[in-house]
């Protein structure tokens, strides 16, 4: 396996990057296609994240690049906010990690 | 009256510790299968199914970007370390759990994940060490193996 990065991307309804009236049934149906997408790329899909009410979304993938996380959204043709590399802080974490 | 008040907050340092142990096990994947996790998303009615202290919590992420003001410029992650102790500790004033806080020191964006009872509480944990944030937004996890889980 390549050498994996986490990264997070965000959706929002104020930015048309959300559908902004999706249920969570038809998000279900979505979430397959993006996980091809996801495969195709060789990204790793770890957790969905969705607010309804508010329609934001944030995605947490693990992948070789930023432009494989970008791939995966065009080819399912879902815009995105921003897509950030993050490192997880929180103690627990470091502590395993160091 | 202090007696009692005194012992929830004791019982909700120890629930935070177990959590941490919990989810660190997984970390270097950040595949979080975690009781609290678990327990605390929601399914699809919205209906929150965790607690503590008699208080139901549930799932929200807050953002902070350095474009907004609401990310420290140029923080390092060793000032940050000792920062979370901070908002740690405001959290456990609030009975907030914080779960996971990833940054992108690249781009100065962060995302924290926790657990609370309600968006005011994790705003006061905020406020009381100073942090400002862009949004806090109470969330569902629909990743399959959640849904699947929580079914």
């Amino acid at each position: 396996m390549e050498n994996m990065k986490f990264f997070i991307d965000t959706h929002d309804k104020e930015n048309k990057t959300f559908p902004a009236e999706i249920t969570p049934k038809q998000l279900e149906g979505f979430y397959k296609k993006y996980e091809e997408a996801c495969i195709e790329e060789g990204v790793i899909s770890l957790r969905i994240h969705v607010g309804f009410e508010d329609g934001k979304a944030f995605c947490f993938n693990m992948a070789p690049s930023v432009e494989a996380v970008k791939r995966v959204h065009d080819k399912v043709g879902l815009p995105y906010d921003s897509i950030t590399e993050v490192s997880t802080i929180t103690p627990g974490d470091l502590a395993l990690l160091s | 009256m202090k007696d009692k008040s005194l012992d929830s907050h004791k019982d909700e340092s120890k629930f935070s510790r177990r959590e941490f142990i919990q989810t660190a096990g997984m970390a270097a994947t950040a595949i979080v299968l975690s009781p609290a996790l678990t327990a605390c998303s929601t399914k699809a009615s919205g209906t929150p199914l965790g607690s503590i202290s008699g208080k139901k919590l549930k799932l929200y992420m807050d953002t902070h970007d350095k474009k907004n003001g609401t990310f420290p410029d140029g923080i390092t992650p060793k000032q940050l370390e000792g920062f979370y102790k901070k908002y740690q500790a405001a959290c456990n004033e609030e009975g907030v759990i914080s779960i996971r806080t990833h940054v992108g020191f690249g781009d100065g964006r962060a995302y924290c994940f926790n657990l609370a009872p309600s968006a005011d509480a994790v705003k006061r944990a905020h406020e009381k060490v100073g942090l400002p944030f862009d949004s806090i937004t109470e969330v569902h996890t629909i990743t399959p193996a959640d849904l699947a889980l929580l079914s």
